[in-house]
């Protein structure tokens, strides 16, 4: 029971996008601030912790089940993490919601390489201010979270990968 | 004495932040654009003299005395000195806040209130901890979960502070829970509580991890530093 309001609201959030581009978003409140820390379980059962990359590009998206964009930009972050791998880009795909059961079957179909965490603490949404589905976030090799896009079209995988490019040589 | 040291070197970076920018624009503002002639000469033409020099030739220094150009790749003495002071006012800003830190400590977990706990682990055959519940008491105070890097660190004889918090004097009680892989891979869940007197001095308090050899079992104690 507990899990319809959160399947409505996540529906909510994916259907608030549908109007605007994904560009980056320049408002977003903690540009240039260090990403706050992040850890929960990965899907292969051990523990993720955002600031254990240092050092390291990191992507972070956060994504929902019943969220159908949310598919399509894990599989371009798929893509971009296969190819930039070697070059120091992680990605880690945060599940936000309630359901867990539901959201690890979920991402078990993806099939993604790269982590996806479920079961991530109740604050995560509110520490990276996530207001819509998909969400991703950069964050450079300091720890400062760099760039920001809410939801995904698929024009967008060719600005991600600039963007990273970018961030990578620094 | 250590914060007028705080405001004093707080004052110093800012004054040298402000002076950064007109220091490295200082070059720039040499006279050459200050005459009509210079003003209406093309910006693309070498100055006199120059373009008729054959390449890799070293020009005599000015005649009016001033000062010569730096040799190729050796950078100007100016951006020299700029670069110096900003390694001072970085080692500056470090140490600055190193003291910070100590002050923050002191301030906000005094000695008379301070309890902290660490968690070490040894050998871990019989154990792979996962995370940790912390109750002190009857209220949870931490919840960490271990990466299996932070597990490996604690395996290397690595100890964790998970907790720093602030206790009235008398006798409290602590709880852990460890989750984790027991033996055969099991999921494993074992608990360890201490009741401990709190005094006016700083409590320090470690959770053990230890294999128990002859049953084949992890075993978890909790160690009051007196």
């Amino acid at each position: 029971v507990a899990s319809v309001p959160a399947r409505f609201a996540a529906l909510a959030l994916c259907s608030l996008p549908l109007v605007g581009s994904a560009a980056d978003d320049k408002n977003y409140a903690l540009l240039g601030q260090p990403a706050p820390d992040l850890v929960a379980r990965g899907l292969a059962g051990q523990n993720v912790r955002v600031s254990e990359h240092k050092g390291e590009v990191v992507v972070v998206s956060f994504w929902s089940g019943s969220c159908n964009t949310c598919r399509q930009q894990l599989a371009a972050l798929d893509r971009i993490a296969k190819t930039y791998a070697s070059a120091g880009l992680v990605v880690i795909g945060v599940n936000l919601d309630d359901n867990v059961s539901r959201a690890e079957k979920f991402a078990r179909a993806q099939g993604v390489g790269f982590q996806l965490l479920i079961a991530a603490p109740p604050t995560t949404g509110s520490d990276y201010k996530v207001d819509r589905l998909p969400m991703a976030v950069f964050v450079d090799r300091e720890g400062v979270l760099r760039v920001a896009h809410r939801e995904f079209k698929s024009r967008d995988e060719a600005t991600y990968v600039r963007e990273l490019r970018t961030l990578l040589d620094e | 004495m250590r914060i007028s040291h705080i405001v004093r070197v707080a004052a110093c970076t800012l004054s040298a932040l402000v002076a950064a920018p007109s220091m490295a624009q200082a070059p720039q503002a040499t006279p050459a654009s200050a005459t009509p002639a210079a003003q209406e000469a093309p910006a693309a033409s070498p100055p006199a003299g120059v373009a008729d020099a054959p390449a890799g030739t070293l020009l005599s220094p000015p005649a009016d005395g001033s000062t010569p150009p730096p040799a190729e790749g050796e950078p100007p003495a100016d951006t020299r000195a700029l670069d110096e002071t900003v390694q001072d006012l970085k080692k500056d800003v470090v140490d600055l806040n190193k003291e910070l830190f100590v002050l923050e400590e002191e301030l906000l977990f005094p000695a008379n209130t301070q309890v902290a706990v660490f968690v070490s682990m040894d050998i871990g055959t019989f154990f792979a901890l996962d995370s940790l519940t912390l109750k002190i008491d009857n209220k949870e105070v931490a919840n960490y979960l271990y990466t299996p890097r932070e597990a490996e660190a604690l395996l290397k004889g690595g100890v964790h502070r998970v907790y720093l918090g602030n206790l009235k004097v008398g006798e409290h009680q602590l709880v852990a829970i460890f989750n984790g892989k027991g033996p055969n891979e099991t999921d494993y869940k074992r608990g360890a509580n201490l009741k401990f007197e709190k005094g006016v001095g700083a409590k320090y308090l470690e959770l053990k991890i230890t294999d128990r050899q002859r049953k084949g079992q992890p075993e978890f104690a909790i160690k009051d530093w007196e």
